[in-house]
């Protein structure tokens, strides 16, 4: 039998490599009408008038009107329309869609509608929102989630306390720039709407369209077309796109193509969930006995995926941490700017942050050393999770702990800061990352993987999980071909198409190695059983939760994961002593993710997770002002380059999963994840000082640092 | 207008408006290895060698370029023949989603023409303008210093 | 509007008739007229086929043809002088498939406050060549700030006294990471005697809110003062303002400016001795 995690040819390489995998962009077709979408130029306002010029022949201007069903895209609640009607909520919002045969064209109509708006108080922050003495944007007060959980009696602790310390934590906003733009192609042939497009979520965009054209199943296909990088911000928003086309392609009976290009991209798509995170932790005798985590997000104007980012987050509260008693409250809010959306950990990040320079901190306060602090509050295998679930397996920290120390000669380091011009700083995280869908998604998404042996005997993998760069038609194709003991070349797994493949789930959430990967294996272990050469078989397997799986959604009790992948880093930083420029110059890191499917890819999926949770807490800076974002091109939001990244390396201790494939648990969040409060705990060891907000940016560490010194003169 | 583009060493007319950048004549005439990324110049998606020199093709007003070699991705190595270059980016691990490939490939082949044995901080500038968001440029490093080894080897 | 039309003159009495012409831009091969609607131009005149693609050392001068690029300088001065001040301001400036069209032509008309060019360029009393509504060598100061010398004209050279780049220099990009349009440039050049005597001394900051500033204050703390006579930290400094930008506010550009001009003065008395 071979060894599942050596490394093999990837399978999507070649044609990668030799420029012929086509893009959604990439395509194309004699008498295709290109889109334009025309969006709103106030932050908030009612639309009193729309004021199209003569559109010469083959030139279209589609609205909200033309929308034969539901002009809501179909999401977690029913507030975030295709294109606005009456009113706008954000800058940038869609209103309407302008095709045509020339791009240029259109782009000139586009830019000659003229929209007569009644501008309506917007609620530009958060605290504004609370405050609710505008007319709220979300229900009553602009609150898409209000959530709380508790366990164990945290008022008792405080009371217990030695000492009670409070902190207040913010993150900003983060634009995944996926190196491809968004895209969709939509046709409307025999009375079917069919779209091409960048996606992770084929059945999430047909089930949009279904509702927005008010039709059944079968009149609708969504094909995924090779992806260039999604990290989540193509996991909801593409049903957006996907229902613009569609309805471009509807009205007029052609093929349309709406790409974006990378300033719409960067302006008008979701972004990471700005958070404002406060922590109360009551000490006593050295320990962290209780802890109350309240955490605020910045969920923009519709609810989108919110209050399953919140979830996650306030799942994510404690972190690594076994703490007795704890609350955790939730809030997701409405503001007027783009929706925000997913983004590789999905709420965990912001937590994470938190957690992680709290402890931080509390040791430093404690005069006790962070790493050893922080072990002491570890998880053990049979501890109980924030939500009461259940810890089955082995939690390997104390390993992956050690051997990132040792890797990084962490202690030492430490005590010698290296001498130079710059200040040495070095600073340590360590982290989980629960496995699959938040809470009950995945009892709700029922996931079937099917596998169809054909006559020739080649097995093909039909589910409707994507690559977009993170590997699965080369780990899936190995799980397959392992289990039924063939070569990785007979097994096939194309891209996506909603007519032939089943709802296996989106390709979210870390799933789709563990969960739909853990099918697959199923499912070729019964088609080893019931193989015949030369006939065609086929075999599926639907997703149930291990029986021991015990989740309350209403009460957030219980199960919020079936399992769970562990980390540490190590990350080293020079700060310039007058200027505070930050340089990071190497990350040391150790996983456990389980088996690891294919160790190249995973060791992509950790230096790439990695520094963008690096770019996460230094560069990558996007502010607000007035409603709109003041970085919208690829000049002012900047993202780490082969210059910035900093050297690299990893380890991975594997405790596996007995239901993942060969053993694997979740890879693609858990490397992003403890980037950032690394890099935040390695400048604060530079400076000796304490912060509370990432990015950590030159300027503000100038004005702390001014503080500081003038405190102490 | 109409101008004769000299691509991968074929010699063709063809015609576009006078305002265009290359990357759009490019794109427009069946050349899509060349990708659009950003339009800004910062991303390195675009890259094509103009008379061996990597340019952003973005950049690059098209009726400038009339008359000088051109070279994309697919005038270096093809599916089938791939160029020692590609053949170590794949070994290396270094093609994720795969988007920034073609112009990776071919801010590594100006370089090793220029420099047969890169250290670190060559490749680090001869990258610098490519972003990647999935690599974390670990694997594309190891890839150019592979390659630059099997250029060597081919020689 | 009718569409766009492209001249590529190849005799510089074409090019100074076509220049002249109203709504007619010189395009170099660089990058700066692409920022807004390239349509905006009645006309686009490409300098590719005039032969300004060199860089000439011998002599008095450096002579630098208009459409060489950023690349170009650096290859040059890599064989010939590292010590130049265009080295050391180019090395390093935007990305390299960047640096193969940038041109030095292009830098000068456009001259943006983000360019690493404009300030070694200005520290050398340079002196560019027009060529159409006027004709002859102008100094680079002049040109840009004067809009009737950039009407009507196509920059074919420029030049500098050579022995103006063998002293010491210093260039500083204020960026948040190596690829970044730098906020500002700080460019200082010293000659400094064989008795230690600092006989000349040339700063100037871009991308300030004047958009370039000749640092004569700090200037006259220095020259004619022996190198091991100065005490950089107590030097007062010209009063140079900043506009908020994208990548750091105008307080920080401040404080980013005192740091890094007397760091750059720092690290050239360091070289002297």
């Amino acid at each position: 039998m071979r060894d599942i995690s050596k490394p093999v040819r990837r399978f999507d390489a070649s044609e990668k490599i030799a420029g012929v995998a086509r893009f959604v962009d990439d395509h194309y077709e004699e008498g295709m009408l290109y889109g334009k979408i025309v969006r709103s130029e106030r932050v908030r306002a009612k639309i009193k008038a729309i004021k199209i010029p003569e559109l010469p022949e083959g030139y279209h201007v589609i609205s909200a009107k033309d929308i034969p069903g539901k002009n809501r895209i179909k999401m977690i609640f029913d507030d975030w329309p295709f294109l606005a009607e009456d009113v706008v909520n954000y800058f940038g919002e869609p209103i309407l869609l302008v095709v045509g045969p020339e791009r240029e064209k259109v782009y000139e109509i586009s830019e000659s509608i003229e929209i007569e708006y009644e501008d309506i108080p917007a609620i530009l922050s958060v605290e504004e929102a609370l405050l609710n003495k505008k007319p709220p944007i979300y229900g009553e007060n602009n609150l898409f989630a209000d959530y709380f959980f508790e366990k164990g009696d945290v008022e008792n602790a405080f009371s217990e306390a030695d000492e009670v310390i409070e902190e207040e934590f913010k993150t900003g906003f983060q634009e995944h720039i996926y190196l491809e733009p968004q895209g969709m192609i939509a046709k409307y042939n025999n009375g079917r709407i069919e779209v091409f497009g960048s996606m992770q979520c084929p059945f999430y965009v047909k089930n949009a369209l279904i509702e927005e054209f008010d039709t059944k199943p079968d009149k609708i296909r969504v094909v995924q077309t090779t992806t260039g990088g999604g990290f989540g911000g193509k996991e909801e928003y593409p049903s957006q796109i996907a229902g613009i086309a569609a309805l471009g392609a509807y009205k007029t009976g052609k093929t349309v193509k709406l790409v974006y290009d990378r300033a719409e991209d960067v302006e008008f798509t979701t972004k990471r969930h700005p958070s404002h995170i406060r922590i109360k932790g009551a000490v006593k005798n050295g320990k962290v006995i209780g802890i109350e985590v309240e955490i605020i997000l910045n969920a923009g104007s519709y609810a989108g995926l919110s209050s399953v980012v919140l979830q996650r987050g306030m799942f994510a509260a404690t972190g690594a941490y076994s703490i007795p008693n704890v609350r955790v409250i939730g809030k997701a809010v409405a503001t007027n700017i783009v929706p925000m959306g997913a983004f590789r950990g999905f709420g965990a990040p912001q937590s994470i942050f938190a957690i992680e320079t709290f402890m931080n901190h509390v040791a430093k306060r404690l005069g006790r050393d962070p790493v050893e602090f922080k072990l002491s509050h570890r998880y053990r295998k049979g501890d109980t999770t924030a939500t009461g679930g259940l810890l089955r397996n082995e939690v390997r920290l104390p390993e992956i702990v050690n051997r990132v120390l040792s890797m990084s000669d962490y202690y030492s380091k430490k005590k010698e800061k290296k001498e130079g011009k710059k200040l040495y700083g070095i600073g340590f995280s360590m982290f989980l990352h629960g496995c699959g869908f938040t809470g009950n998604g995945e009892e709700i998404l029922k996931s079937i993987a099917r596998l169809k042996k054909r006559k020739d005997n080649k097995v093909e993998i039909l589910i409707s999980n994507v690559d977009m760069g993170q590997g699965p038609q080369t780990t899936l194709r190995k799980v397959v071909a392992e289990v039924l003991g063939i070569p990785y070349e007979d097994v096939i797994y194309e891209n996506p198409d909603t007519d032939r493949v089943p709802d296996s789930g989106p390709t979210v959430a870390s799933r789709t190695a563990m969960i739909v990967g853990g099918l697959l294996y199923r499912a070729a272990k019964e088609l080893k059983e019931k193989w015949v050469d030369g006939e065609e078989i086929v075999v599926e397997k639907q997703y149930r939760h291990p029986e021991y799986i015990k989740w309350d959604q209403e009460k957030f009790k219980g199960d919020a994961y079936p399992e769970y992948s562990w980390g540490a880093n190590v990350i080293e930083v020079e700060v310039d002593p007058i200027t505070y420029e930050i340089d990071v110059k190497k990350a040391y890191a150790v996983f456990d993710l389980g088996t690891p499917l294919d160790r190249k890819i995973i060791e992509g999926q950790i230096h790439g997770g990695m520094l963008q949770g690096i770019g996460y807490a230094t560069l990558e800076v996007m502010e607000q002002k007035d409603g709109r974002f003041m970085q919208r091109t690829i000049t002012d939001y900047i993202v780490p380059t082969a210059l910035d990244a900093p050297l690299f390396e990893t380890d991975l201790v594997s405790q596996p999963y007995e239901h993942g494939p060969f053993g694997a648990k979740c890879a693609g969040e858990l490397t992003f994840v403890g980037a950032a409060p690394a890099v935040c705990a390695a400048v604060e060891d530079a400076l000796q000082i304490d912060l509370y907000e990432i990015p950590i940016r030159p300027e503000k560490l100038l004005t702390i640092m001014e503080k500081k010194n003038e405190s102490e003169v | 207008m109409k101008g004769i583009f000299k691509i991968n060493g074929k010699e063709l007319e063809i015609s576009f408006e006078a305002h265009k950048v290359l990357l759009d004549v490019l794109r427009e005439n069946g050349f899509t290895e060349v990708k659009e990324g950003c339009r800004e110049g910062e991303c390195g998606a675009c890259v094509v060698l103009l008379d061996g020199k990597p340019v952003n093709s973005c950049q690059v007003l098209a009726a400038s370029a009339m008359g000088h070699e051109i070279t994309t991705v697919k005038g270096i190595g093809t599916l089938h023949n791939p160029h020692p270059i590609e053949e170590a980016f794949v070994e290396a691990g270094a093609v994720q989603c795969g988007f920034c490939t073609p112009g990776m490939v071919i801010a590594t082949y100006a370089l090793l023409k220029e420099n047969k044995d890169p250290s670190d901080e060559d490749i680090k500038r001869a990258l610098d303008g490519n972003l990647c968001r999935c690599t974390g440029y670990v694997k594309i490093k190891k890839a150019v210093k592979l390659a630059a080894k099997k250029v060597s080897e081919n020689e | 509007m009718g569409e766009l039309v492209w001249y590529f003159p190849d005799s510089i009495e074409e090019l100074k008739e076509i220049v002249q012409e109203e709504g007619v831009v010189v395009h170099g091969g660089g990058t700066g007229l692409l920022r807004g609607d390239i349509r905006r131009y009645k006309g686009l005149v490409d300098l590719g086929k005039l032969g300004f693609s060199y860089i000439k050392n011998d002599g008095e001068f450096v002579e630098i043809g208009a459409t060489s690029t950023y690349n170009d300088l650096v290859s040059f001065f890599k064989e010939k002088n590292t010590k130049s001040i265009l080295y050391k301001s180019l090395l390093e400036s935007a990305t390299t498939p960047l640096r193969n069209r940038i041109t030095i032509g292009g830098s000068v008309a456009y001259f943006p406050p983000w360019s690493d060019i404009a300030g070694p360029l200005l520290a050398l009393s340079s002196e560019v060549y027009l060529t159409g509504s006027r004709e002859g060598w102008f100094k680079l100061t002049d040109y840009v700030q004067s809009k009737e010398l950039k009407k009507g004209t196509a920059i074919l050279k420029i030049r500098y006294e050579k022995e103006k780049d063998s002293g010491y220099s210093h260039h500083f990009r204020a960026v948040r990471n190596r690829v970044d349009h730098p906020a500002f440039t700080i460019t200082l050049l010293m000659e400094v005697s064989d008795n230690r005597e600092i006989q000349a001394a040339t700063f100037y900051v871009v991308g300030s809110k004047d958009r370039f500033k000749k640092l004569t204050v700090l200037e006259s703390q220095v020259i004619g003062k022996r190198v091991d006579d100065i005490h950089v930290e107590s030097l007062s400094l010209d009063n140079v303002e900043f506009y908020g930008k994208v990548q750091f506010s105008p307080e920080y550009q401040r404080t980013l400016f005192e740091v890094e001009v007397k760091r750059g003065i720092y690290k050239i008395l360091e070289m002297v001795k």
